[in-house]
């Protein structure tokens, strides 16, 4: 079973000027959901919710 | 065209090797994924270190955002700090520091700036640490798991892979003595589905450690964020929120929450 896409696991026939290209790409297109993001992806911070963000309905829980 | 998350751990490490690179960061290094829009350093546990991240990002007109101050008494508690700022094209930089990452032994994350450094090295997390920080509440990141996996000798990916068909591929040599329990359904006259489903079962023990480990810092955190909340520090630079932050956590962060119950281990190898 194959968890991802051929195409995900490219990745690995990448130079390393290419791989830095291919994060920057994406890093780029993908700033249009920062508003979206949760606050926190790592640290022991990421049940927070921050009131006033996209999606934030409640106080800091 | 250059991965800022590369560039920044040669330049806090420029000193000498103080932030090892891990997270997504470190699946993009491994060419496993491309699905982190965050850098995420383990940080040494000094210091000095902090002051040198904290005149990086200070350079870059960073902010705090609410977390722990970037100081060894709450990091040494397992805190993390948490930093934001715009790139020279606009975009979202995000920055964030632990020194006692989770499921990872301290004298392993130690261990990481002990000897020289090689001169040109990325410095990055190794594969199986990198595996157990993964091990999270998401459930996207045991996908992720089981790529990087692969990348591991096969008697060592039969430890760690998340995939119920390398479970069952690897089994026949590499099977013996390992206590994983998935690993042990497949040693019997097991199905895939029954191996799929230890795995699930697995996944979610793992998943709900994880919980419970963050429960016992959003208790302890909560009166803190919300003093945090109402000071404004969060949008000053540096120079002037850091001494602020020192000070508010001194009053409210306990450098050292309640330990959380023994995590799960079931994969783990010992």
């Amino acid at each position: 079973m194959e968890l991802l896409s051929d195409d995900d696991l490219d990745l690995r026939d990448l130079s390393d000027e290419e791989l830095a290209a291919a994060f920057d790409l994406w890093f780029d297109l993908a700033q249009t959901t920062n508003d979206f993001d949760p606050p926190y992806t790592h640290g022991v911070f990421v049940p927070v919710r921050w009131p006033g963000r996209a999606g934030d309905q409640s106080a800091i829980e | 065209m250059r991965n800022v998350y590369f560039d920044l751990t040669r330049e806090f490490n420029a000193r000498g090797r103080i932030a090892i690179l891990t997270s997504g960061q470190a699946a993009v290094f491994y060419r496993t994924a491309i699905m982190s829009k965050d850098g995420d350093w383990i940080l040494a546990e000094s210091a000095e270190a902090c002051e040198r991240i904290l005149e990086v990002l200070a350079a870059h007109n960073a902010r705090y955002r609410p977390g722990a101050p970037l100081d060894i008494r709450w990091l040494g508690g397992g805190w993390s700090s948490h930093f934001e700022f715009p790139d020279e094209a606009g975009r979202r930089i995000r920055c964030d520091f632990m020194t006692r990452p989770p499921r990872l032994d301290a004298a392993v994350a130690r261990g990481y700036f002990d000897g020289p450094a090689e001169p040109g090295r990325l410095e990055v997390v190794g594969l199986e640490d990198l595996i157990l920080m993964k091990r999270t509440q998401r459930l996207k990141d045991y996908a992720v798991i089981g790529e990087l996996a692969r990348l591991l000798p096969p008697e060592r990916e039969i430890l760690f892979t998340t995939d119920p068909d390398r479970i069952l591929e690897l089994v026949p040599a590499h099977g013996a003595d390992v206590a994983r329990l998935p690993v042990q359904v497949a040693r019997t006259e097991a199905t895939r589905e029954d191996v799929a489903i230890a795995l699930t079962r697995e996944t979610l023990a793992l998943q709900e450690a994880d919980a419970h480990r963050l429960r016992v810092y959003q208790r302890a955190g909560k009166a803190y964020l919300e003093h945090l909340r109402a000071s404004g520090i969060t949008g000053l630079p540096l120079a002037e929120a850091h001494p602020r932050m020192l000070r508010l956590a001194e009053e409210w962060l306990p450098p050292h929450p309640p330990p959380p119950a023994e995590e799960a281990t079931r994969g783990t190898p010992e």
